[in-house]
């Protein structure tokens, strides 16, 4: 009877060991590791400049990915891996957003001031 | 007070239903709000690829978080299909549809992205296009400035020209005056000269005969007047 109880509670311990240890898995800590670097990177890069507030989000979600991968809840680490990402990506959108129109607007300040130019040239004001 | 108890189980009931249809009501109503955000930007995708490509991760997270709500509804802790949200499920909701806006966003941004862009084609080929013209506009000015130059050195050129002429002609009058006198001495030279050589030549072929200044109260009747012959041997 003793040594039943004694293997009952071995397999027990045995198959709780995974569950309640404080541990993610080596994909998992990979990604969140990729997107550290891909926030640390888009902090340098025009993104900080553009979409400061959803790189902030993105690294905020990272934050509470650690804090998850620490107490070992490896789905609620992927699914704030998951949010970070796709928070990442939207910066990265809203940044190439930003460029582009900031872009369109030089150009077309560009343009007005050339048209200008011409137009003197056309009533021979020009210099 | 049966009765009592009985009116209190009910009343317990009712408020429980009453709040977990007020939490439910809460989460579904999100869940909608997500799905005519991300049915409105399906409108406007076109055939973006990047766009449509957010689009369709949106859609399967929206899926995701729909299927979650279906299966997480509980009554007093039991899963029986309808009732309340699970807290830990509500959260992963909320997780999902954090994504969806997230990745609606992508998709607005990305179709903006691809707007302006192709405003900024058209605007580059416009720019272009006048700077190509103003190039014209400027190459003439700069051919006109050098007319210009070319003109006010000809101004220059055609005065010096004047000056020249007048000297020209001053000179041209000046040597015309000294040619008349050099003419003029080379008449008289010859004219010497020939009087000079007249003796010489008489002496060889015919005599020279020089006429002598003779006073006039001297001067004899033409009869008596005799020619006098001077040779260079007589004298």
């Amino acid at each position: 009877m003793k040594r039943y109880a004694f293997l009952t509670c071995g397999l027990i311990l045995m198959f709780s060991y995974p569950v309640s240890a404080d541990t993610i898995s080596r994909s998992t800590e990979d990604q969140l590791q990729q997107l550290d670097q891909r926030a640390e990177k888009a902090s340098e890069s025009r993104v900080g400049m553009y979409a400061k507030d959803l790189l902030d989000a993105a690294k905020l979600s990272l934050t509470a990915a650690r804090a998850n991968a620490a107490t070992g809840k490896e789905k609620e680490t992927l699914l704030k891996i998951e949010l970070a990402s796709a928070q990442l990506d939207s910066a990265d959108a809203k940044a190439a957003e930003k460029e582009s129109i900031e872009k369109l607007a030089l150009h077309r300040s560009e343009l007005r001031k050339f048209e200008a130019q011409l137009e003197r040239y056309r009533q021979g004001e020009a210099n | 007070m049966k009765r009592t108890i009985l009116i209190l189980i009910a009343l317990f009931f009712v408020s429980s239903t009453w709040a977990l249809s007020a939490e439910k009501n809460k989460t579904v109503a999100k869940l909608d709000a997500s799905r005519a955000t991300v049915d409105a930007i399906a409108g406007k995708v076109g055939d973006n690829r990047e766009a449509l490509a957010a689009l369709e991760k949106a859609r399967s997270y929206l899926q995701k978080a729909s299927d979650l709500q279906t299966r997480s509804r509980q009554l007093f802790g039991i899963n029986i299909g309808f009732g309340g949200l699970k807290p830990e499920a509500e959260e992963e909701i909320n997780n999902y549809l954090e994504i969806v806006d997230n990745v609606v966003a992508t998709a607005t941004s990305r179709l903006e992205n691809a707007r302006t862009s192709t405003e900024l084609e058209i605007i580059d080929k416009q720019l272009a296009s006048v700077k190509t013209r103003i190039k014209v506009y400027e190459d003439r000015k700069a051919e006109l400035e050098k007319l210009k130059a070319d003109a006010a050195k000809c101004q220059v050129i055609s005065k010096e020209l004047e000056t020249l002429k007048l000297e020209n002609s001053r000179f041209s009058s000046q040597i015309e005056k000294q040619l008349a006198e050099i003419k003029a001495l080379t008449d008289r030279l010859e004219e010497a000269k020939k009087t000079a050589s007249e003796p010489v030549k008489s002496d060889k072929n015919t005599p020279v005969t020089v006429t002598l200044p003779v006073p006039a109260k001297e001067i004899p009747s033409a009869k008596e007047q005799t020619p006098v012959r001077e040779t260079p041997t007589q004298k």
